[in-house]
């Protein structure tokens, strides 16, 4: 054997088990969670010592878990879908309407601001603003908060599959064969950035979901969401809020199936086929 | 088939003027080509026409209606774009019945019609592949069934042709100038070649920088120039500046009477063109030549070979003219030599600037 292809196997064999390893500590970071939420007694061992159901027993009486819940559900839904909303006119505003690489480049640089502040400075800044309105007090100020922190995500999303076509011609197009605006982009453009609105969606509903620092700061009382639960249950008992992770786990798997199958239903009412 | 008629149509982007007071008529049924140079504003006033760009002057009419405030969709209109304009997520038959489901034509008539348009475009049987299966030409040919779907008042093409390789642009040019035929329907077209505007048109405007400067069959636009623009456009050679006088003008040295040629002029700076397959060459003076023609002595300074024929260069008073001989000719003539160049006076065309 030469040495270039000892080395080649060797690399081979460290890269395997590089990849193995980072694999593992997902899977062990995500499990540990998983499985204490099974635990009574979990100290020295790989494994728990007294295994118990009492934390999802637990976990199915507290109407503040369900009901915390319920809110992070209700807020990252919202949230997706307004942002996904907004941000698709926005481009298609600027692919229809805006000329100006300066425009672009403008809205491409600042839908990324919020990536490079903390999360806590614009949820401070949004307190400061929104408190005295009408929205001070409903959950509407985290859902405008989480707009902030979503909008890098959702408009990458959106833009990168909007460059890939030829929006304004495709509409164009569309209404020189009798569609109005509102048919073309339904049947023309939604089909062709397809991907590109789902995974934004679903990336949408994740940060919004999984967000602590500003609805600790933000959300009402009665709108305290399963991270701030989470959180308050871990100082009281680590092993009730495992369960509560591994309830908000199985609800997010849940729900990206959820939504990835309802749009692809519901676009495929327009078009024949949806690849 | 409607006709379509522009009245003053003026367009401008800021401070370019993009379409500048344009007014037109392209007749029922007809082939009518929008010819000219890069920027000159024919997509713009193709454009206008289809409802996709506001007139900011003037009005346009599409058979009896005034379309200024009619959205594209409402036009019926078929448009042809540059680069197909197909789309990507629907199938050869999904793109041509797109227009008539629309339209709420039944599912057999859609079915019908499709078939009808996928055998008038020569493409039978690609009813299931996506725009991305097909070559360039393949994709023109489902754009152009489907902007005929819903039977247009006005076809609209911007350079349908310009993306495709030089013979698929040819065979498709006669393609389209059948279908056109067959299907009777009024179609404007936009083009910067002038082979293909001659080729398919039954009328041609020739533009400049927004302005329409020559309009008529292409016999007429391509013999009879009027502006120095649209001589140059056309790749007249022999292109000179002459000096017009009350009723005489100076030609190579020489004083003619302004009434012996056909032009209609102002005094002053004009251009005059002489195309050079209309100078006659010889090499002793030409005996018994009439009223009608003139003869410009001159010496000869430089050949250039190009297969059977030979391009020659005489210096006419210090003017330098070019001309077409035959091969056999040019290889009797030697630089130096003396030449006579005969010229009808009907074939020098003169050009205001
Ligand atoms: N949307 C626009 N915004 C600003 N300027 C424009 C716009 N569209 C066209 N123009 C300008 O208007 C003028 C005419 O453009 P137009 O596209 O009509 O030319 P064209 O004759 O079609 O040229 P080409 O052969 O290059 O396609 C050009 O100077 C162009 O830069
Ligand atoms: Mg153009």
């Amino acid at each position: 054997m030469k040495l270039s292809d000892a080395l080649y196997v060797f690399s081979k064999i460290v890269s395997y088990i590089t990849l193995f390893a980072i694999i593992a500590y997902i899977f062990l970071v995500s499990f540990v969670p998983v499985i204490g939420a099974f635990a009574l007694k979990w100290e020295f061992s790989i494994l728990p010592e007294v295994w118990t159901l009492n934390n999802i027993k637990f976990l199915l009486e507290d109407p503040f878990v369900l009901r915390s819940l319920y809110s992070s559900l209700l807020i990252a839904s919202i949230t997706s879908v307004v942002s996904v909303t907004i941000y698709l006119l926005v481009i298609m505003f600027l692919f229809l309407r805006e000329r100006s690489r300066w425009v672009h480049t403008f809205v491409e640089v600042s839908v990324l601001i919020p990536l490079m502040l903390p999360a806590i400075l614009i949820a401070l800044a949004i307190y400061e603003v929104y408190r005295p309105t009408m929205l001070g007090g409903t959950y509407w100020i985290l859902v405008f908060a989480h707009l902030t922190i979503v909008s890098p995500y959702v408009f990458r999303n959106l833009y990168s599959v909007a460059r890939m076509i030829d929006m304004k011609t495709l509409i164009e197009a569309a209404r020189s064969l009798g569609a109005g605006v509102l048919t073309a982009t339904y049947r023309v453009i939604l089909p062709n950035i397809y991907h590109g609105l789902i995974g934004a969606m679903l990336l949408a509903f994740a940060v919004s979901f999984g967000d602590f620092e500003m609805a600790n700061l933000l959300a009402p009382w009665q709108y305290r969401t399963v991270t701030i639960a989470i959180f308050q249950y871990f100082f009281k008992n680590a092993w009730n809020a495992s369960a509560i992770i591994l309830l908000v786990i199985i609800v997010s798997v849940l729900t990206s199936f959820l939504v990835a199958y309802l749009s692809r239903k519901a676009l495929a009412r327009y078009v024949e086929v949806v690849r | 088939m409607k006709e379509v008629k522009l009245v003053g149509v003026s367009k401008y982007f800021g401070s370019t003027v993009a379409v500048d007071n344009v007014s037109l008529e392209v007749n029922k049924g007809e082939f009518f080509t929008l010819l000219g140079p890069s920027g000159c504003g024919k997509t713009t006033t193709l454009r206008m026409i289809a409802g996709f760009e506001k007139p900011d002057k003037g009005r346009i009419y599409i058979g009896e209606v005034l379309v200024n405030d009619l959205p594209p969709e409402k036009r019926n209109i078929g448009f042809v774009f540059q680069n197909y304009a197909l789309f990507p997520h629907m199938t050869v038959f999904e793109n041509i019945a797109f227009p008539l489901k629309l339209k709420k034509y039944s599912e057999s008539e859609i079915r019908r019609r499709v078939k009808e348009l996928l055998s008038l475009v020569k493409l039978e049987g690609f009813e299931n592949r996506y725009p991305r299966q097909l070559s360039g030409g393949q994709q023109q040919r489902v754009a152009l069934a489907r902007a005929l779907a819903r039977e247009p008042d006005v076809l609209l093409l911007d350079e349908p042709l310009s993306n495709l390789d030089a013979l698929l642009r040819i065979e498709l040019r006669r393609e389209l100038k059948n279908i056109q035929r067959k299907t009777g329907v009024t179609a404007i077209y936009v083009t910067h070649d002038q082979d293909e505007a001659f080729s398919l048109s039954d009328r041609i405007a020739v533009m400049n920088k927004g302005r329409i400067e020559a309009v008529g069959s292409p016999d007429s636009v391509f013999n009879s120039p009027r502006t120095l623009f649209v001589a140059r456009f056309l790749r007249y050679k022999n292109i000179f500046e002459v000096k017009v006088g009350k009723d005489t003008v100076e030609l190579f040295g020489r004083q003619f009477p302004l009434k012996d040629f056909n032009v209609e002029v102002a005094e002053g700076k004009m251009y005059v063109a002489i195309r050079p397959d209309t100078l006659h060459v010889y090499t002793k003076p030409p005996e018994e030549i009439g009223g009608d023609y003139i003869v410009l002595e001159g010496k000869l300074v430089d050949k250039l070979f190009y297969g059977s024929e030979t391009e020659i260069y005489v210096n006419v008073q210090g003017y330098e003219l070019i001309t077409l001989v035959s091969t056999s000719l040019a290889n009797t003539l030697k630089v130096g030599d003396n030449l006579y160049l005969l010229v009808s006076k009907k074939d020098l065309k003169f050009l205001t600037p």
